[in-house]
């Protein structure tokens, strides 16, 4: 009877065994084509890191950009085709902030945060929306960076506040993929990026 | 009386498969992570499942009994071998452990007493 018990129990624990291990695989593979995360700059996330340099960023309740560019990388676990980036911000001296991927070219892809379109929540923080496309972006070891640049911000004390930042990652899910295919893109990826 | 001895039975047999299963899953996510950084640390609070290993660890060292089966009696070659693999158990958890300092030693430690007594509860 005991016997029944223990081999049941162990099937049981092979089987939860393989779906966590299965559960964190399927995060990192992105199996659904969609990976969200946050931050307010307070601290280096899994995901996302501070803003960079440090002296030209003051943390208190919110994250103040007093001198400009300041930059942050993203880690992207695996291949995605569009970055959502969705910046929570106030910016009282309405400053022209351009925002995209850091790369040396001159179609460097910088896209203007500007108030079209803007939500604004009840603290006067308003919230935009800026997508990139990924491909052929310069990615090493699986991050990517990202610029913000206020040109005309030369100011110390009247600086850009960002409260949140939401990156939402998509591509193709594992259905619309296809297993071998989704796997090999994986794997190219990882060749590629992390090497 | 009996069915609680039962009960108890079936508690520490889950204790202990839980252990192996997440220790495995330790070994795993430990060589996954060597391959890929980031892989498993992205998604998992590796403190508190590494805590979750060592506790059920110890409460399996502490509350299994032996199996009534005979007991084979260990030669020299045996125990060489027994702490061979414990002390790299040990190691590993070091390595593993090493980001929080000092007490990555008293994790290594710990990782060497739980697994040496689990190996031998057959033999105690």
């Amino acid at each position: 009877m005991k016997n029944n018990y223990t081999k049941l129990i162990g099937i049981i624990i092979i089987i939860l065994t393989i779906l966590v291990l299965l559960f964190f695989l399927s995060q990192d593979l992105a199996w659904s084509g969609k990976l969200e995360f946050k931050t307010d700059f307070k601290k280096f996330t899994p995901f996302i890191s501070i803003l960079k340099p440090q002296d030209r960023v003051v943390i208190y309740d919110v994250a103040s950009i007093q001198q400009e560019p300041v930059w942050f990388d993203i880690y992207l676990p695996r291949d995605f085709g569009i970055a959502k980036l969705d910046f929570t911000y106030k910016n009282d001296y309405n400053y022209k902030i351009e925002v995209g991927p850091k790369i040396y070219e001159d179609n460097n892809p910088l896209q203007i945060l500007d108030e079209t379109g803007a939500s604004v929540s009840a603290n006067t923080f308003k919230t935009k929306s800026l997508e990139f496309d990924l491909k052929n972006l310069p990615i090493r070891y699986g991050r990517l960076r990202f610029m913000i640049s206020a040109p005309e911000l030369v100011d110390k004390s009247k600086g850009i506040e960002i409260k949140e930042l939401k990156v939402s990652l998509s591509r193709k899910s594992l259905w619309q993929e296809g297993l071998i295919n989704n796997i090999t893109n994986y794997f190219n990826y990882f060749k590629n990026e992390f090497r | 009386m009996n069915l609680d001895k039962k009960f108890k039975d079936i508690i520490l047999i889950i204790i202990r498969d839980l252990f192996v299963a997440s220790f495995l899953l330790l070994a795993i996510f430990s060589l996954l992570e060597i391959i890929k950084p980031k892989i498993i640390l992205n998604y998992l609070n590796f403190g508190v499942f590494f805590s979750a290993v060592l506790i059920l660890g110890i409460i399996t060292v502490i509350y299994i009994e032996p199996e009534n089966k005979e007991v084979k009696q260990l030669k020299a070659l045996d125990y060489s071998a027994i702490i061979l693999f414990t002390i790299l158990v040990g190691i590993f958890c070091f390595y593993l452990t090493r980001a929080i300092g000092w007490l990555s030693v008293l994790v290594g430690i710990v990782g060497i007493i739980i697994c040496y007594l689990f190996i031998t509860t057959d033999y105690r």
